[in-house]
C-alpha cells in the first residue's frame, strides 16, 4: 500500500462549496476512476482519504492537497487525468506525488486578497484606496470579533499576522499575508476582511486566494 | 458583468453553492449550434428539485438532441431573492449563468400546489410577464409537467402549454414544433394553435370556460380547432424509453443524494384517495436487466456509493428479487447500497429481508393511513392489522427497532373512533415489539406517528369529497394527541400543519378564478409556501378576500356527481364512472381488488399498454 499527496486547485466560482462538499465530490471522483485504493474497515466501508488542511467557504486554493492510500502501484500523473475527468469545474487536480511531510507540521498559510472597490459615490481614487490600505495596517493594533466556541472574543490580528505586503493596481490593491493556519492556531482570512470593512470609509468586494501552507520555519509544506 | 455582481452576492448568501452550476455530468454546449435554448425550472430549492428524478430524465433527454440547450433553473432562497433583486439580476441558468429572458422556453415542472407563488415569482425574477397574454412574439414559450397539471386550472391564466402526462415524447414534439416555426417565422399565436394539436398538449388560452351563478363551471369550450379533451400521454414499453446514463452530481448535499433507478411506473392498488396511484395508471414494468444495466451506468458516471429503487410501491414489482440478486452481484464489491424508499407491509417478507440485510439497511416506514380496519376498507388500503404486526414482528427479529407509520385524517366517513385506532394501532406495535424474544434486546422501539391531511384530489374516487375544515382537523388532531398520551412513551406524534393543508385542498381543486388570487399572492411576497417558516396563512386569506374569492367553495363544499369539475377536459384514462362507482363503493366499505389480482376495467387499458394488456 503507498500513500500518495494528490494536489489540486480550486478555483473559480466553486470556491462557493464547503470542505464537506470537497471532500464528496472527490470521493465520488475516486470511484468513478474506479483506482483500486484503501478503503476504511468496518460496518460502512469508506474510501480512506485525508485533507492537508480544509479551504474556508468563500476561498480560492492554488495548493492544496489530500492523501489516499493506493492499492496497487500506480503511474502517478495518470491518476491526476484520470481524476480531473470526474471532477466538477473549477476543483482541478494539479499533480500527484509522494508525501515528504506530515500535514500535522502546518503553521501558517499564505493568502492573497484583492480588494476592489465597489463603483458607489464614495469610490476611492487610487490613492485614497492605497492610503486606506496602509493607515489599516499602520495602526498599533487591529482588533476583531472572533467567533469561537466558547463564545466571541476579541483578537488583534497584528499580533496575528506574520507578515504582510500590498501591491496597488489600477482595478483593485493586492494585500498578501501569511497568517496562523494548522491544527494549533487557525486565522481566517475572512476576519481581515471583516477588520478593513470596519475600517473603510467605502464598500469594497474582494477575492481570497490561499497560495500555500508553510511549516513553523516557513518551509513550504510539500 | 452579471459574474462580478454575482460574486459579490454570493458571499453575503446561505449555501452559495446552489447557484454556481459547474456540476459534473452538467451540460455546457456552444451557443453558436443551438436552435433551441430551454429552460428547465424547478420551482423550489435547488436541494429540492436537484433530487427530482423527472427533471433529470427530461434534462438529459433534451440535450441528447444537438439543436437543443436544455439547462436548469431553481427558485433562489429568499435571501438570495432579495440581492438579486437589489441589484438587478435576472433569474439565470446554472449552465450558461444567461437570463432566463432570452430562453425560447420556460419550462416547469410542478409537484406540489404550494410551489405556484414561486413559479410566478421566477418568471417575474426573470423579468418575463406573468400572464400568458403579455407575452409577445416567439419567443419566452412558457410550459409546464408534473402531477399538478391534471388541474391545471389555477394557472390557466400563466402557463402557454401545459404537457398531460409523461412527457418525453410531448416535449420533444413541441420542442422541434417551434424550432420549424421559428425557421418559417412564425406568429406565437400560430404556434400555440398548432401545438394544442399534438396529443397530450393543453393550450389553455384556447379554452373558454363559463359558469352558472352558483360559480360552478357551465362548459368550457375549444376555440378553433383545439381538441375537446386533452388525453394524457404515456410512454407504454419503458424497456426502450430513454434513461440517463449520468445524473448531474450536485456538490452541496441535496434532499436525495443518490443514483435513483426507476422500476416500474404507475401503481397496482387503488388507493382511492391517491392521485399519483390513479394518473400513473397502467402499471408498466421494467425489466431486471434493463435496471440492472441503467443502475450500473448511473454509478459509474457519478460516483454514488447508493442506488435507490424507485416507484410508487417498489415492493409490488413483480420481480423484484431477481432484480436484487443481479443488483447485489456486483454492487456490494463496489460498495454500492441499494435502498427502497417505499415498502409496502405485505412485501416485507422473511426472504425479502434477508436480501435488504445484504444491501443497505433503510428505515421501516409504512404507511397503514387509517386507524382502524373499517376505514382503511373505505379507503381501499388493503393492509390488515395482522399483516403490519406480522411485518413488524419480522422486522424486529431481524434487528430493525425504529418504526414509522403514515396517516391520514380527516377521510371520508371517519369517525373519532378511527383516530382513536390510530393510537390503539401505535400501541399494539410497540407490545409486538417487548413480546418479540429475538428483538435487540437493548434498545427500545421507537415508532413515529405522523399524519397527513386528507387532502381531496382531482382524478380519484374521493374527487367529489368535501375537506375538512381547519377546525375540524385541529380538533381531531388533539384527539389524536390525547390518545397518544395516554399511550406508550415510546410513540412519538407528528402531524401536519391544517392551514397549508387547507390552502393546498384550495389550489387543487380549483379553476382559472383562482389565478388572478396567485397573482396578487405573488405580488404581496408569498413565496416558499410549503416552508412553514415562510407560509403566511393570514395573508393568505386576506387576499382571498380582496379578489373577492371564497376559499371554501372549492375545498371545504361537497361537489355534486352531476357537477362540472374544472378538470372535466383533461382525460387522464380513467372513467368518471370508475371513479364514481370506487366513491360509492368507500361508504359501503367495500374494497377493490389491485389490478394484479383483476382488472376492475378502469379505462387505463385505452392506452394500449402495461398491466392492462398482461405486459408485466
Ligand atoms: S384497466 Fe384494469 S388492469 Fe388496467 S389499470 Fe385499470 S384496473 Fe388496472
Amino acid at each position: 500500500m503507498e500513500t500518495v499527496r494528490v494536489w489540486f486547485r480550486k478555483r473559480g466560482k466553486v470556491k462557493f462549496i464547503s470542505h464537506l462538499d470537497v471532500q464528496r465530490c472527490v470521493l465520488r471522483a475516486v470511484k468513478c476512476t474506479k483506482i483500486p485504493v484503501w478503503y476504511t474497515q468496518g460496518f460502512n466501508p469508506h474510501v480512506f482519504i485525508t485533507f492537508a488542511l480544509p479551504l474556508p467557504l468563500g476561498v480560492e486554493g492554488e495548493r492544496e492537497s489530500f492523501d489516499i492510500k493506493l492499492l496497487e502501484p500506480q503511474n502517478l500523473e495518470s491518476i491526476a487525468n484520470a481524476m480531473n475527468r470526474w471532477l466538477p469545474k473549477g476543483l482541478e487536480i494539479s499533480s500527484v506525488g509522494n508525501p515528504m511531510m506530515s500535514p500535522n507540521l502546518v503553521r501558517y498559510a499564505c493568502f492573497s486578497i484583492k480588494i476592489f472597490p465597489q463603483k458607489t459615490e464614495q469610490c476611492p481614487n487610487l490613492n485614497e484606496l492605497q492610503k486606506s490600505i496602509e493607515d489599516v495596517f499602520s495602526h498599533p493594533n487591529l482588533m476583531v470579533e472572533k467567533e469561537t466556541k466558547s463564545g466571541n472574543k476579541q483578537i488583534d490580528l497584528k499580533k496575528e499576522i506574520k507578515s504582510h505586503s500590498f501591491i496597488h493596481c489600477k482595478e483593485f490593491s493586492k494585500l498578501t499575508a501569511i497568517m496562523p493556519a494548522g491544527n494549533e492556531r487557525n486565522i481566517s482570512p475572512n476576519l481581515l476582511i471583516k477588520a478593513l470593512k470596519k475600517f473603510f470609509f467605502f464598500p469594497f468586494s474582494y477575492s481570497i486566494v490561499r497560495t500555500g501552507l508553510f511549516t513553523e520555519k516557513m518551509e513550504a509544506f510539500y | 458583468m452579471i459574474e462580478q455582481k454575482l460574486e459579490e452576492i454570493l458571499l453575503e448568501v446561505q449555501k452559495p453553492g446552489r447557484y454556481i452550476g459547474g456540476e459534473l455530468n452538467s451540460i455546457v454546449k456552444d451557443k453558436k449550434n443551438i436552435e433551441v435554448r430551454f429552460a428547465f425550472c424547478f420551482p423550489d430549492v435547488y436541494e429540492v428539485g436537484m433530487s427530482h428524478i423527472g427533471m433529470k430524465i427530461l434534462y438529459s433527454l433534451f440535450n441528447t438532441k444537438p439543436y437543443i440547450w436544455c439547462e436548469r433553473v431553481f427558485a433562489p432562497w429568499i435571501d438570495m431573492e432579495q440581492k438579486m433583486r437589489e441589484r438587478n439580476i435576472s433569474l439565470f441558468a446554472l449552465e450558461s449563468g444567461d437570463s432566463v429572458c432570452d430562453f425560447d422556453f420556460i419550462g416547469f415542472t410542478i409537484q406540489y400546489e404550494l410551489c405556484y407563488t414561486n413559479l410566478l415569482n421566477m418568471l417575474d425574477l426573470a423579468g418575463i410577464p406573468i400572464r400568458s397574454r403579455d407575452r409577445t412574439g416567439l419567443r419566452q414559450i412558457v410550459v409546464a409537467g408534473g402531477p399538478c397539471t391534471y388541474n391545471p386550472e389555477p394557472l390557466a391564466d400563466f402557463i402557454d402549454i401545459f404537457f398531460v402526462g409523461e412527457g418525453e415524447e410531448s416535449g420533444l414534439e413541441v420542442i422541434e414544433l417551434y424550432r420549424e416555426f421559428k425557421k418559417q417565422n412564425k406568429k406565437r399565436e400560430e404556434f400555440l394553435l398548432a401545438a394544442s394539436q399534438i396529443s397530450g398538449i393543453y393550450v389553455p388560452s384556447l379554452y373558454e370556460i363559463f359558469y352558472n351563478e352558483n360559480g360552478e363551471i357551465s362548459a368550457c369550450i375549444p376555440k378553433g380547432d383545439a381538441p375537446r379533451n386533452i388525453k394524457k400521454r404515456i410512454i407504454n414499453d419503458l424497456n426502450h424509453a430513454y434513461y440517463p446514463e449520468n445524473f448531474v452530481v450536485p456538490m452541496i448535499d441535496i434532499v436525495h443524494n443518490r443514483a435513483v433507478a426507476e422500476i416500474f411506473r404507475g401503481c397496482i392498488r387503488g388507493c382511492r384517495f391517491c392521485q399519483a396511484g390513479f394518473v400513473y395508471r397502467p402499471v408498466r414494468e421494467k425489466l431486471p436487466e434493463v435496471i440492472n444495466k441503467q443502475c450500473q451506468n448511473l454509478c459509474s458516471s457519478t460516483g454514488y456509493d447508493e442506488i435507490s429503487l424507485s416507484s410508487l410501491s417498489s415492493s409490488d414489482y413483480t420481480k423484484i428479487e431477481p432484480l436484487l440478486d443481479i443488483l447485489t452481484k456486483w454492487a456490494q464489491s463496489e460498495n454500492v447500497g441499494i435502498s427502497m424508499p417505499s415498502l409496502r407491509v405485505d412485501g416485507f417478507s422473511n426472504r425479502f429481508m434477508e436480501k435488504l440485510k445484504v444491501v443497505k439497511k433503510c428505515g421501516l416506514t409504512f404507511a397503514p393511513e387509517a386507524g382502524t380496519q373499517r376505514l382503511r376498507d373505505a379507503i381501499n388500503k388493503n393492509v390488515s392489522e395482522q399483516e403490519l404486526l406480522k411485518t413488524c414482528n419480522t422486522a424486529f427479529s431481524g434487528g430493525w427497532s425504529l418504526v414509522k407509520l403514515y396517516f391520514m385524517i380527516g377521510l371520508p366517513t371517519e369517525s373519532k373512533s378511527d383516530i382513536e385506532g390510530i393510537a390503539d394501532l401505535a400501541q399494539k406495535v410497540v407490545d409486538a415489539y417487548y413480546s418479540n424474544s429475538n428483538r435487540q434486546k437493548s434498545r427500545a422501539v421507537r415508532v413515529t406517528v405522523s399524519v397527513s391531511c386528507f387532502i381531496p384530489k382531482p382524478f380519484t374516487p374521493f374527487q367529489w369529497e368535501a375537506q375538512n375544515s381547519i377546525d375540524q382537523l385541529e380538533q381531531k388532531q388533539k384527539w389524536l394527541r390525547d390518545a397518544i398520551k395516554s399511550k406508550s412513551r415510546n410513540i412519538k406524534f407528528n402531524w401536519h400543519d391544517a392551514k397549508t393543508s387547507f390552502l393546498e385542498g384550495v389550489f387543487s381543486g380549483g379553476d382559472r378564478k383562482l389565478c388572478e388570487v396567485l397573482e396578487k399572492a405573488q405580488q404581496s411576497g408569498c413565496r416558499f409556501d410549503g416552508w412553514s417558516e415562510h407560509f403566511n396563512f393570514s395573508k393568505w386569506m386576506d387576499i382571498f378576500n380582496q379578489c373577492a374569492v371564497d376559499p371554501n367553495f372549492y375545498n371545504t363544499r361537497r361537489r355534486d356527481f352531476y357537477e362540472i369539475l374544472p378538470w372535466e377536459h383533461i382525460d387522464g384514462g380513467i372513467k368518471r364512472s370508475f371513479f364514481r362507482q370506487e366513491c360509492e363503493r368507500a361508504y359501503k366499505s367495500e374494497t377493490t381488488v389491485n389490478c394484479r389480482e383483476a382488472c376492475s376495467a378502469c379505462g387505463a387499458a385505452v392506452f394500449g399498454g402495461g398491466i392492462c394488456h398482461g405486459d408485466c
